[in-house]
Parts: structure tokens; C-alpha cells; sequence
């Protein structure tokens, strides 16, 4: 495999690229335009099935709601859904489904993002149903007291009432940042959510949702000049609006490690959640925690799974990432983790699993890869950025987070290159460096021993 | 959101919880009057297949698809958790675990590492009528992946060390899925509806993990594992004269054993009562409530129309259930039903987790729902809503490689060919007003339906006394 140095400038700006033969570096189509009014519109044509994918994220994420209303990013996104003045609640829902479409939103840290699905055949009235709400929205108390039950029975269904309550995601950044923009969980809090208000949800709504805030990527059964006039004629009479000046969300250094454990009433085996805190989106050490990731935690290949549970048989499964799970490592663009959740059985000491842990850790900060371990690691995370680059509304999503983040796509076509860039002694210096016990924190999550009332009970802090 | 493709049983579930929104009313949604037209509905043209047979029997689909450069592989065989022997409920699950954990010539780590070294990662799952193994490599590197699948579906070994260490973390995983209330309530609901027929069995059971061993898994595997008895689906970036080379080098010298094939499970019948079945889970801030009872296999002539009216009820975010209880009373993030397909039943599911206190509530908003399918014909605009939809998704479902390599499996395991995906979607255009009334009032009564609610026993009690119906712990 060769490697090759971080893609020249000249790529970084190339404006059109068509995919070529089966080869091993493929390629997909990137067109970008933008509308007066700051709209960035991306296309890439593909004609393989008879069907489009969009998406549509705004700048703006649960990182950078106010304080006393944490929540508030993702209870806005399911306000998106309720409706507007031209087509009242429950049109969005019938117009794509009957279209043969389906439809769905997420709330992230940096951004919201808004995706559908569909035959070719509903792309009109699909863009026309998101140029309208991006105009504006039905603001009705009714409508927000039924989201805020609705979220509610979310934070239920997938944290209070599920063991383990996705602790290595929600409650993981609450332990290793100190700052609120980074250490209040993405659901929020219920009494938050209370005392969210109508006047609260229009400026918000009129801060951030506007087209020079926005990315809209299609991808699928199009042609480029087709989409640039749709999107013209949907989009192009929305005002842009000065959208508020981005806070400092930058996090205080840590120093020392941080270890917490957590009772689980559901579960009925230990884990733990072990979390380091990662370089900036674009320092030259990100690619490289990518790789590190891929080579630790990832697979029945990884190193952490060979060790921990084929040949010391101290724990039962092992998952990772960075800004693992709810999000992938290049969808962030202020702190984050590289986060890992490790299940554990019963008769296994906490202590014994860490020190199997670290022993493996050490080993890769000390030794670095072998040749054959990066080069796996590095083909595995080639072929899955490929995967991600199948179906249009993924590719939508990659193509529109990477421009909302970089004001370009161009990082579509280049993750390869990056890929292939990264070396063993990278590897190295990047687990001496970010891998520190310093730099980590670590939630054991332990089945209780009676009932408790809530899904984790914190017990001590050490 | 979901981005790979999941277990298809993963994709159903996901279904339930996926956050749906809709109408309020329930009389056809006014359009705004500037809403552009859909395109022409095209009917959905099924992929074109290369099918042919190896002199061994072995059955191949071919897919030639350019582009996306890389190619799914998926390799079927007939057998899986409704053939499992009686006293080892959930082999098949065991076998599925262990099978690319070693062959005669390479470990599970070789095996790991040669797939991952190629761009994929071998998957492997086992279904009520099937087992399948399958990867996905790039293009260049199918050769690679080729092998590995034939030696894994050829010269597994079940190695002792790895059946220990799997039985060991099956049975963690098992515990841990006993921590779900929504396990709870399928591995009951099947266990009511289908009573003794072997489609009742979801999972394995902690007693029967303990039984398998090494020597029992070879033996499932030697019976079900077989060229007369398997498919070979290859969908992607490939030439066929250049594809069709490699699995003869890879698959041409199979022979198989020449065991009696694995049993295939009978049609059961629709067992209901009049009664709630409780999983007690103390503490729980939720109920999840699951109603469900069979309908016709995909070979009956209402299979189609079944499904279409299932979409109405709650098979799509517009759909009733979810317009009523998430989007009009907020009961739930989201409630829906969905259509499990057997080779010889159907289940029909709807189902919600709710909070504690509108358990009463909700579950009155089903009954409602199912008997008004029952009773009522629907709207015109919601049965065209419906098979638009219908048609729609099966076109994306496909924009995968790997999922319809998957579907492929899932289709000739239950008898079909790649054809039917195309037949029903026209089938689907000629279900009428009337067809969805007759199926209404055959499978979907609530009187019909078996009940499941997981979640604190107290609760579920006081919330379900003024029902006036049996309260009983489930099996």
C-alpha cells in the first residue's frame, strides 16, 4: 500500500470530479453552488437506483444552547415537525410517505440535521416541504407541550428505562468536560424542557434556521443543473439572517484521571466507559485518533477484543470511536471523546479488566502498530468511508456536515489520502500523547444490588 | 438515525421505536394549494439476476450493479432456529456465533484479520427458516472475500476454545438481552401465539447454551450446511464472466453431507386469549405493550393486501397508530406495527413503550385502532398513501448492496424467487378499498390479538382493571 502525504491544496479546491472505473480510489461526484441568500447547495449525481437522498443541517447544536435550557436543540428539532402556517401538522408526514419516502431528524452537538428519503419522483414536492419550514413555523403552545411528552418518552424509552442507559454517551462527556456547553447531555433535562416557552422557541428558530446557516446536499438520480434550479426556485426567496457570533466553547486542560462509578438497576453485567479527550476536527492528530480507534476497539480484529476477550477472557464485548456512538469521527467540530464501552462478566474484577486494558494501551503507545496491524486498520476504515458513500441520503449527510463544517466537501474525496498518510510512529506519538491516564475518564457501571429508583444512581465520585 | 444496514429483525424492531408523526384528524389532510405534483409513480422494476445452478446443486443470484466499488456477498442454507432440535432451543443462534470462528486451516483470529485486511468483516445470523453468513469487500478484493466465505461455509471447525468462550458470552449476552423489556415482549408474544410450533423460539435458552457443545454444532452444521440446500447471492461491482470463475474455484468442490436435510417447521395456528400477559419488571418508568397475531404466508393471495393494510394502521410515520398516540396524545416516542414474514406464517405486531401512567390510556388507543381497522374501510387517500409508500421503500430498502443481497436470502428462504419483490409491487397497486376491508375484519379485531406488557406488574394492574380482562404472568 502507498502512502501518500496529505492531498495537495489543488484537490482541496477541485470544484468537480467524476467517478471513474472500479479502482482503489474511488471516487464520487461533488458539485457545489450558492444561492444569494448564503444557501449552500451540494450535489452528486448517481444514478444507480431510481432515487434521491437529501439532507439539510443547520450550524446549530446542543453545544451552544443556553444555559437552564439544556434540551432545547432537540426539542426544536421535533418542533420542525409540527407544521407551518402552509402546511399544517401532519402534511410533512403524508407528502413523503406517499411519495414512497421516509423522513428523520438529528440533533448533534455542533449541528441539527434534517434528512429524507425517496423515489425520484417526489423530489419536488420534498424540497418544497423543506424550503417551507425553513421559512417559518406553526408556533403553537399545543404543539410544544405535545413534543415536550413526546421527547420525554424518548429520554424514557432509549436512557431510563434500557440498561445501561447509553452512559458511555450521555453521562461519559458530563464526567470528562467541565463546562456546560460540553458537559450537558443532549436530551436534557426534564425541568428544562418545563420551562422552555413559545417566544424562547421562535428566537431561537429565527437565530439559527436560515439559508446562510444551512447546507443542503442531494444526492441520487439527479443532474446538477436541475437541482441548483430547483433549489433556486424553493429556496431563493428566504432572507438570510445575521445568525449570533459562535461562543468560545473551548474546555480547561485536564490534568488528572477521572474515575466514576455508577449503580445500573437493568443491567445485569458490569462495564465500563473509558473516554479520552480528542484534538481539534481539522489538527493533523485527528486523522490519526481515527486510526487509533480502528486499531483499539473496532472489529474482532482489534487489539482490545484479541486481548480482552479472546486471550485474558476479562470481558465479553468491546465498541469505540471517536465521538463514538452518536456521531462518527468526522462529524464534531469542538471537544470530544474517544469514547469505549467495554462489557464485563460478573466474576471479573473492575481492576483486572483495566490492568488487561492498560497493559494493551501501553503496548501500542511503547511499540507503535506492526505494518500488518496499520495497514488493515487503514484498509478497514477506507472501505467503511466507501460504505458510508453508498446509499444517497448518507452521502447527502457526509457531503453537507463536511461543508457546514469546512465551507467545502472536498473532504469527501480526500479522507483516503488522509488515511493512507497516517504512520506508524503517528500512531505512536498520538497513544503517548492522547492515550495518557491523565487525559482519560472512567464511569464503571455496576448492576445494583437493590432496586433504586432511576436508571444509574451515581454512588461515589473518586 | 440508522446508516448501515442491521439485522433484518433489528430493522423491525427499529421500526416500533422509529419517531413517527402524523395526522391529527382523521379525515384526508388538505394539501397546500402550491405543493408541487409527485413525478409519475414508476411501478418498482426489481433487479435483473443472473440465476443459474452449480453441478453440486449450489444456487447462485448473480447482481451485476456498476459503480459503488464493492460486492456483497450472502450465502443462505435452509434450517435455522425453527429447525433446531427441541431440547436445544436456539442451536442455530449458538451455530451462527461460532461458524467464523475457525475452519480446518485458519483460527478465528487468521480468519478476522485475513477479512479485515480485505475491506470487510464476516457477518454471520440466524433466522427462523435460515442461516446466513455474508461479507462485503471491495470490488479488487472479492477474490479475497470468495474464499473466506467458502471456507467458512465449507471447513468450519468449531473449534472447543471458541465454543466455550462463545457459549460463555452468549449466555452474558442472553442476560443482557433479558434486560430489555422489548425482548421480553417478542420472546413472549411468540411463545403465546405460536405455542409448541417451533416458529416460538427467538432466542436460546440458558439451559440449552449450556448443552451445546463442539460436536452438536458440527452436526447442525453438516446437516444444514450443504450445496443442494444453500444460496449464493453476489450483488455489486463485477463482471458475471468474471465473477462466475471464482465461485467455481471457491464453491465447485463442495460436496456436502449427505444427512437428512433439517425439518422445516408447520403451519401454526392462531392461538388467542382473553387475557393480558405480564412480564413483571419492577421499576420500570415504562410499559411496553406488544399486540400480535398471525396472518397468511407470502405465498396466500392476501399476503399483499395484509401488508398494505398493516402500512395503513402503523407501518409508516403518517400512519394511524403513530398519528394518534405519539403525535395527538404524546403517549409515546413512537407507535407503530410491523409485519414479521415466516416461510409458512406471518406475525403482526403493534406496539409501544409508554409512560406508567397512560398504560390504560394507550392501550385503550390500540384497541381502538385495531377494531376501527376491523370495522371501517379506510380513506381512499390513505390506501393509495399506503401502497405509494410501499412501493417507495422497497426502492430504497434496495439502494444497498448488502440489503438486497440480504432480501435475496430472506426470499429463498422462504421458498420465493428474486422475481416476487417485482410481482408484489404491482400486486400492491391492486389491492382495492374492498380487499383492505376483508383483511381488516379477518386479521386485525383487537379480540384477536395476543397481549404482552412488560413494565412494573403494580402499575399494569391498576392501570388494566377497568379493562375488565384476565391478568395472567406470561410464560
Amino acid at each position: 500500500m502507498t502512502r501518500i502525504g496529505i492531498c495537495a491544496l489543488a484537490l482541496m479546491l477541485a470544484r468537480a470530479t467524476v467517478p471513474g472505473p472500479a479502482s482503489e480510489s474511488w471516487k464520487v461526484p461533488v458539485v457545489e453552488r450558492k444561492l444569494a441568500n448564503g444557501l449552500t447547495v451540494i450535489v452528486s449525481e448517481d444514478h444507480t437506483s431510481p432515487t434521491f437522498g437529501l439532507c439539510i443541517s443547520y450550524g446549530i447544536g446542543y453545544r451552544l444552547e443556553p444555559e437552564g435550557r439544556s434540551g432545547f436543540a432537540h426539542l426544536f428539532e421535533h418542533f420542525m415537525f409540527q407544521g407551518t402556517p402552509n402546511a399544517p401538522k401532519g402534511i410533512f408526514s403524508s407528502v413523503i410517505d406517499e411519495g414512497g419516502g421516509s423522513f428523520n431528524g438529528a440533533t448533534r452537538a455542533d449541528f441539527t440535521e434534517y434528512v429524507d428519503s425517496a423515489p425520484i419522483s417526489a423530489i419536488d414536492p420534498i424540497l418544497w416541504l423543506e424550503a417551507d419550514r425553513m421559512k417559518t413555523l406553526d408556533f403553537s403552545v399545543t404543539n410544544l407541550d405535545n413534543q415536550r411528552s413526546v421527547v420525554k418518552e424518548e429520554a424514557r424509552s432509549t436512557i431510563m428505562n434500557q440498561a445501561y442507559g447509553l452512559f458511555y454517551a450521555v453521562d461519559l462527556p458530563q464526567k470528562a468536560f467541565d463546562t456546560f456547553p460540553n458537559n450537558h447531555s443532549i436530551i436534557g433535562d426534564f425541568k428544562d424542557l418545563d420551562a422552555a416557552s413559545i417566544p424562547e422557541v421562535k428566537a431561537f428558530y429565527e437565530s439559527y434556521y436560515s439559508p446562510n446557516n444551512a447546507v443542503l446536499a442531494v444526492v441520487g438520480d439527479v443532474n446538477p443543473d436541475e437541482v441548483f434550479a430547483k433549489a433556486e426556485k424553493y429556496f431563493s426567496a428566504i432572507p438570510a439572517v445575521k445568525n449570533p457570533p459562535k461562543p468560545d466553547v473551548s474546555e480547561p486542560p485536564q490534568t488528572t484521571e477521572r474515575q466514576v462509578t455508577q449503580e445500573d438497576r437493568l443491567a445485569h453485567s458490569p462495564a465500563i466507559a473509558v473516554g479520552y479527550r480528542m484534538p481539534p476536527r481539522k489538527d493533523r492528530d485527528a486523522i490519526v485518533g481515527a486510526v487509533v480507534a480502528e486499531l483499539l476497539y473496532r472489529g474482532n480484529a482489534s487489539i482490545l477484543y484479541q486481548k480482552l476477550v479472546q486471550e485474558k477472557k476479562v470481558a465479553v464485548s468491546v465498541n469505540g470511536g471517536v465521538n463514538w456512538p452518536l456521531g462518527n469521527q468526522f462529524e464534531y467540530n469542538g471537544p470530544t471523546l474517544l469514547a469505549a464501552f467495554i462489557v464485563y462478566p460478573n466474576e471479573v474484577k473492575e481492576s483486572d479488566l483495566l490492568s488487561a486494558y492498560d497493559s494493551a494501551v501501553s503496548s501500542l503507545a511503547a511499540n507503535g502498530p506492526s505494518a500488518s496491524e496499520l495497514d488493515t486498520a487503514i484498509t478497514k476504515l477506507r472501505s467503511d468511508w466507501d460504505s458510508q458513500l453508498e446509499i444517497p441520503v448518507d452521502r447527502a449527510e457526509v457531503m453537507s456536515l463536511a461543508t457546514l463544517f469546512d465551507g467545502t466537501p472536498a473532504m469527501v474525496n480526500d479522507i483516503p489520502n488522509e488515511l493512507e498518510s497516517v504512520s506508524a510512529a503517528d500512531v505512536k506519538q498520538f497513544a503517548a500523547k492522547y492515550l495518557a491516564k491523565t487525559n482519560r475518564t472512567i464511569i464503571n457501571r455496576v448492576p445494583a444490588t437493590k432496586p433504586a429508583m432511576s436508571s444509574g444512581n451515581e454512588k461515589k465520585n473518586q | 438515525m440508522t446508516r448501515n444496514p442491521l439485522r433484518r429483525i433489528a430493522v423491525l424492531f427499529a421500526l416500533i421505536f422509529t419517531p413517527v408523526f402524523g395526522v391529527k384528524a382523521q379525515k384526508a389532510p388538505k394539501l397546500p394549494s402550491d405543493l408541487p405534483a409527485y413525478g409519475p409513480l414508476k411501478p418498482y422494476a426489481g433487479p435483473k439476476v443472473i440465476s443459474s445452478k452449480l453441478p453440486n446443486g449450489l444456487t447462485v443470484w448473480l447482481v451485476p450493479r456498476p459503480g459503488y466499488p464493492k460486492v456483497a456477498f450472502a450465502l443462505a442454507v435452509h434450517g435455522g432456529l425453527a429447525s433446531d432440535p427441541k431440547d436445544l432451543p436456539g442451536l442455530s443462534d449458538v451455530l451462527a456465533s461460532t461458524i467464523t470462528l475457525g475452519t480446518k486451516t485458519r483460527t478465528a483470529k487468521q480468519l478476522s484479520e485475513e477479512i479485515a485486511a480485505a475491506g470487510g468483516a464476516l457477518n454471520s445470523r440466524a433466522d427462523a427458516d435460515s442461516v446466513v453468513v455474508s461479507t462485503d469487500v471491495p470490488s479488487w478484493k472479492m477474490q479475497i472475500g470468495l474464499r473466506l466465505l467458502a471456507d467458512i461455509t465449507q471447513s468450519a471447525a468449531f473449534p472447543e476454545d471458541q465454543v466455550a468462550l462463545t457459549k460463555k458470552n452468549s449466555a452474558e449476552e442472553l442476560r443482557g438481552q433479558e434486560a430489555r423489556s422489548i425482548f421480553l415482549a417478542r420472546r413472549a408474544l411468540a411463545k403465546l401465539v405460536f405455542g409448541a410450533n417451533p416458529y416460538s423460539v427467538i432466542a436460546p435458552t440458558e439451559d440449552a447454551i449450556a448443552k451445546i457443545s463442539s460436536e452438536l454444532l458440527l452436526k447442525a452444521y453438516l446437516t444444514e450446511f450443504r450445496p443442494d440446500q444453500s444460496l449464493l447471492v453476489a450483488v455489486g461491482d463485477f463482471d458475471a464472466a468474471e465473477i462466475v470463475p471464482l465461485i467455481h474455484e471457491a464453491f465447485g468442490k463442495w460436496s456436502g453431507s449427505q444427512l437428512a436435510t433439517a425439518p422445516v417447521a408447520p403451519a401454526p395456528e392462531n392461538k388467542v386469549s382473553r387475557n393480558i400477559y405480564v412480564v413483571d419488571r419492577g421499576g420500570s418508568v415504562q410499559t411496553t405493550m406488544l399486540l400480535g397475531s398471525i396472518g397468511p404466508t407470502e405465498r396466500d393471495a392476501n399476503y399483499v393486501p395484509f401488508e398494505v393494510s398493516d402500512t395503513i394502521l402503523g407501518g409508516m410515520a403518517s400512519a394511524r397508530l403513530g398519528s394518534n398516540i405519539r403525535e395527538d396524545k404524546g403517549y409515546s416516542y413512537g407507535a407503530g406495527s410491523l409485519l414479521q414474514t415466516y416461510a409458512e406464517t406471518s406475525l403482526l405486531y403493534s406496539g409501544a413503550n409508554v409512560r406508567n401512567a397512560v398504560t390504560g390510556a394507550a392501550f385503550n388507543e390500540f384497541w381502538y385502532e385495531l377494531n376501527r381497522m376491523a370495522l371501517t374501510l379506510p380513506r381512499p387517500d390513505e390506501l393509495e398513501r399506503a401502497q405509494r409508500h410501499l412501493i417507495g421503500s422497497q426502492a430504497l430498502r434496495l439502494q444497498s448492496q448488502v440489503e438486497l443481497a440480504n432480501q435475496f436470502c430472506d426470499l429463498w428462504s422462504r421458498g420465493l424467487t428474486w422475481d416476487t419483490l417485482e410481482r408484489e409491487g404491482s400486486e400492491i397497486l391492486n389491492v382495492t378499498l374492498e380487499d383492505a376491508a376483508k383483511i381488516g375484519k379477518e386479521y386485525f379485531p383487537a379480540y384477536k390479538q395476543t397481549i404482552v406488557m412488560v413494565g412494573d406488574k403494580k402499575v399494569i394492574m391498576e392501570q388494566m382493571a377497568p379493562f375488565n380482562l384476565q391478568i395472567e404472568s406470561a410464560p
